[in-house]
C-alpha cells in the first residue's frame, strides 16, 4: 500500500534540510581531521524556524506559537516524512517564546566506498531544546550530515557483512560507532553557539540501514518500540537520577577541580544540617547501592552535586538532563561552577535486527520529548496509538500522523480555567474530581512505521541478487563466446 | 504589513463540504477539486479594508471529521468569528448543524460572530437542502446566512468580509473588549487606541460559559 508513495518520496526526501546530495564525493579526510585536530569550527547561526518537513511559513510559524490555544501542528503534506511517517508537535503553556523542540527526516543512498553498491538509508532524528532555540536548530540541521559522513567512513566490505563467526569486528558494531562518533562532533560544534547562550538539547535518532534499526538517545526524551501486544523503551533516561553514579563518581574523581569545594559527591539518606555535625549518618559514595555510616564533618554539608528525585533531579540544583548537546557555558545557580563537565554528549544506542522481528504494517517505534513522557506512560501511548491505527479508513499513511495528533492532544490535555489538565480517564463522573494537570512543555511525536522499511529491504536484496546473477550470466555468456 | 485590527476567525462544519476549499479561495483566490483530508489545523490570512481600515483575517480552518471534534473544540478559544459551514447536495452536513453550534457557543466567547453558510452552490442540480432551510435555520439561531461556492468564488469574499463587518460593529458599539485578546481581537501595531471598546460592553465578560481564560 506504501508503493505508490515511494518514488515520489525518493525524490522527495533525498537530500538534506540544507538541500544538499551527501554521496561518495564528500572528503572523508577533512573530517578526521576534525574530530582528531580540536580545531574550533564556527556555525552559521541560523534564524528560528519548525522543522522543514511542516512547510510553515514564517507567518504560520507565529501563529502556531499561540502559548493560550497551543494548536497541535501536523504536516500539511504527509509524503515530505520518509513512509508518511506520523508527526505533530505543539508549544508550550509560556515557558518560553518559541518551541524548542526540533525535528527532521531524511532518505537516501549511502555509497559505500570500497563496495560497488550502495545502501539505502532512511534516518529520523529528535532534540528537545533548553534555555534556547539555537542548539537544538543547530542540531537539526546537521546531525544527518555528520552522521553520513560517519558512515561513509566505514568499509562497505565490513558494514555488509553479517554474522560471521570469523570476523570479530561486524558491521553494526561499526555503525554504533559511527553515530557515537557523530553525536561526540555535534557537540563539539555547537560549543560556540552554547558559550554564547545557545543552551542545549537532548537529541534522539533512528536509523534505518542494512535490515537494521538502530535507536540512539541522550537525554531525557525517549524513543519506544510498539507492537501488536507489546511495547518496551529502546532509549533510556538520562537524568541527574538516572546518571547519578556516573555523575558524582567524576565529581568523587576531581572534586578540587569540578566542584571547587562547593558541591559534595557524597549522597546521604538525610540531609544533613549544621546541628547533625559529630552526629553517625548513614550516607554512600558514588556506585554504591547499600549503605554505610559516617561520623558528619564540615565538608558534608556541602550543596549536593545531585539532588532530588526522577524527573526533579538535578547537577548543582541547576539542570535536569545529563546527555545531550551543547550547555558548554552553563554554570550552576548561585556559585557559578561549570556543569558542563557532567555532561555527556554520548548516546547510548541499541540495534534491533528487523528481519527477525516477525512486524506486521501497524508496529511502529515512536519518538518524542519529555513533553508526552511527563505524563504519559509508554503503555497509555502504545494503547492510545493502537486504537488510533485500527481502522482501515482512512488509510494508514493519514493513520499515523492522527496518532501522533492523538499523543499531542493526550499529553497537552485541555484548559481548564487556567490550568492545562488532562482528560479525565472516567468521563461520566468527572465533573467534581480535579484533573490531573498536563504538560506545559513542548510537545513533539513522531511515529515511524517498522513494515515499509522491511520491505524496501527485502526489495533491495532482491535486486542485488538479480545483478549479481545478471553479472555472473553474461561472465558466463562472454567466456562461452571466447571458447 | 501594518493593520488597524486582527481579527481571528476559524472555519467549522462536516468533513468534505469545503471548508479548506473556501479557505484557499479567499486566500489564494484559486480552487483545488481534491483536497487532502485536513488532520490538524491549517491557517490562512488576508488583509481586508473596512471602513477605510486595513483589518488582517487569521483564518484557522479545521478538521471536519467526528474523531477531531475534541481537538477542534480547543481552538474556538480567542476566535473573533466563525464560519459554519455545511454542504447544499448532503443533508445529514446540514441535520449536524445543530451539534457544531452546540460545540461553538460552549467553547467559544459569547460575542463570537457566527456566519453559516452553504457551499457548494453550483452544484444547484444537485442540491439537497433548500436555500430557504438555511435561512430559516440562521434566523432561528441569530445566525448571518450566506450560500457559497468555493468553486466559482461565489459569495466568498462576501461571507468573509461581511463576518468581519459585523465584528467590527461590535467593536465600534463598544461590545467586545478590544484589549482581551480571548476576544479573538488584536490591535494593529500602528493603531493609535482611539476606538471605543476599551471599557468591557455590556454582557461583554458575563457569560461563564466555560470559554475564555480570564
Amino acid at each position: 500500500m506504501f508503493g505508490r508513495f515511494k518514488y515520489a518520496l525518493m525524490s522527495a526526501v533525498g537530500g538534506s534540510e540544507l538541500g544538499l546530495q551527501y554521496n561518495n564525493e564528500s572528503d572523508n579526510e577533512t573530517v578526521t581531521d576534525v574530530i582528531n585536530s580540536n580545531i574550533p569550527i564556527t556555525i552559521e547561526t541560523k534564524p528560528y524556524s519548525r522543522p522543514s518537513f511542516l512547510g510553515l511559513t514564517n507567518e504560520e510559524t507565529q501563529v502556531s506559537a499561540d502559548h493560550k490555544v497551543r494548536p497541535i501542528i501536523v504536516p500539511r503534506d504527509l509524503s515530505r516524512l520518509p513512509w508518511c511517517a506520523g508527526y505533530a508537535e505543539c508549544i508550550n503553556a509560556g515557558k518560553s517564546t518559541w518551541n524548542e523542540d526540533q525535528a527532521t527526516a531524511v532518505r537516501g543512498d549511502l555509497k559505500l566506498t570500497d563496495a560497488n553498491t550502495s545502501l539505502p538509508y532512511v534516518m529520523f532524528s529528535m532534540f528537545d531544546g533548553h534555555a534556547g532555540y539555537q542548539v537544538a536548530l543547530t542540531a537539526r540541521l546537521h546531525l544527518h550530515r555528520i552522521i553520513l559522513e560517519r558512515l561513509m567512513a566505514i568499509p562497505g566490505e565490513i558494514l555488509l557483512s553479517e554474522n560471521n563467526e570469523a570476523t570479530v569486528i561486524q558491521g553494526k558494531d561499526l555503525i554504533v560507532g559511527a553515530i557515537e562518533l557523530a553525536y561526540r562532533q555535534m557537540d563539539q560544534m555547537v560549543e560556540h553557539q552554547a558559550q554564547k547562550g545557545g543552551g542545549g538539547c537532548t537529541s534522539l535518532t533512528v536509523l534505518f540501514l542494512h535490515g537494521k534499526l538502530y535507536a540512539a538517545g541522550a537525554g531525557d526524551s525517549r524513543t519506544i518500540m510498539i507492537l501488536e501486544d507489546s511495547e518496551r523503551a529502546l532509549t533510556r533516561d538520562h537524568t541527574p537520577d538516572s546518571e547519578s553514579s556516573r555523575v558524582r563518581a567524576l565529581g568523587y574523581l576531581k572534586s578540587g577541580e569540578l566542584l571547587k569545594g562547593h558541591f559534595t559527591s557524597l549522597e546521604f539518606k538525610k540531609r544533613p544540617l549544621q546541628r547533625d555535625i559529630g552526629s553517625t549518618v548513614l550516607y554512600r559514595e558514588p556506585y554504591m547501592t547499600g549503605w554505610a555510616y559516617k561520623i558528619l564533618s564540615q565538608p558534608d554539608l556541602r550543596l549536593p552535586l545531585v539532588s532530588g528525585q526522577g524527573k526533579r533531579s538535578r547537577v548543582m540544583g541547576t539542570i535536569g538532563v545529563t546527555r545531550g548537546f551543547g550547555d558548554h557555558g552553563l554554570k550552576a545557580a548561585n556559585t557559578g561552577v561549570n556543569i558542563k563537565p557532567f555532561l555527556s554528549s554520548q548516546p547510548e544506542v541499541q540495534s534491533i535486527n528487523l528481519e527477525e522481528c516477525n512486524l506486521n504494517e501497524r508496529d511502529c517505534i515512536v519518538l518524542a520529548t519529555d513533553g508526552l513522557w511527563d505524563v504519559i506512560s509508554d503503555k497509555t501511548a502504545a494503547n492510545i496509538l493502537r486504537k488510533t491505527l485500527a481502522p482501515d479508513t482512512p488509510s494508514l499513511e493519514y493513520r499515523l500522523t492522527m496518532g501522533a495528533q492523538e499523543l499531542v492532544q493526550a499529553a497537552r490535555g485541555r484548559l481548564v480555567g487556567r490550568v492545562w489538565r488532562l482528560k479525565s480517564e472516567m468521563q461520566e463522573n468527572g465533573e467534581d474530581e480535579i484533573l490531573p494537570m498536563a504538560s506545559v512543555d513542548d510537545i513533539s511525536v513522531m511515529v515511524v512505521p517498522l513494515y515499509p522499511y522491511l520491505c524496501e529491504h527485502k526489495q533491495w536484496i532482491k535486486t542485488q541478487q538479480q545483478e549479481k546473477r545478471h553479472l555472473i550470466n553474461s561472465l558466463e555468456l562472454s567466456t562461452s563466446d571466447a571458447t | 504589513m501594518s493593520y488597524a485590527y486582527l481579527f481571528k476567525y476559524i472555519i467549522i462544519g462536516d468533513t468534505g463540504v469545503g471548508k479548506s476549499c473556501l479557505l484557499l479561495q479567499f486566500t489564494d483566490k484559486r480552487f483545488q477539486p481534491v483536497h487532502d483530508l485536513t488532520i490538524g489545523v491549517e491557517f490562512g490570512a488576508r488583509m481586508i479594508t473596512i471602513d477605510g481600515k486595513q483589518i488582517k483575517l487569521q483564518i484557522w480552518d479545521t478538521a471536519g471529521q467526528e474523531a477531531f471534534r475534541s481537538i477542534t473544540r480547543s481552538y474556538y478559544r480567542g476566535a473573533a468569528g466563525a464560519l459554519l459551514v455545511y454542504d447544499i447536495t448532503r443533508r445529514e452536513t446540514f441535520n449536524h448543524l445543530t451539534t457544531w453550534l452546540e460545540d461553538a457557543r460552549q467553547h467559544s466567547n459569547s460575542n463570537m460572530v457566527i456566519m453559516l453558510i452553504g457551499n457548494k452552490s453550483d452544484l444547484d442540480a444537485r442540491r439537497e437542502v433548500k436555500r430557504e432551510e438555511g435561512e430559516a435555520f440562521a434566523r432561528e439561531h441569530g445566525l448571518v446566512f450566506m450560500e457559497t461556492s468555493a468553486k466559482t468564488a461565489a459569495n466568498v469574499e462576501e461571507a468573509f468580509i461581511n463576518t468581519a463587518k459585523e465584528i467590527y460593529e461590535k467593536i465600534q458599539e463598544g461590545v467586545f473588549d478590544i484589549n482581551n485578546e480571548a476576544n479573538g481581537i488584536k490591535i494593529g501595531p500602528s493603531h493609535s487606541p482611539t476606538i471605543p471598546g476599551g471599557i468591557s460592553g455590556p454582557g461583554g465578560q458575563g457569560s461563564a460559559q466555560g470559554g475564555g481564560c480570564c
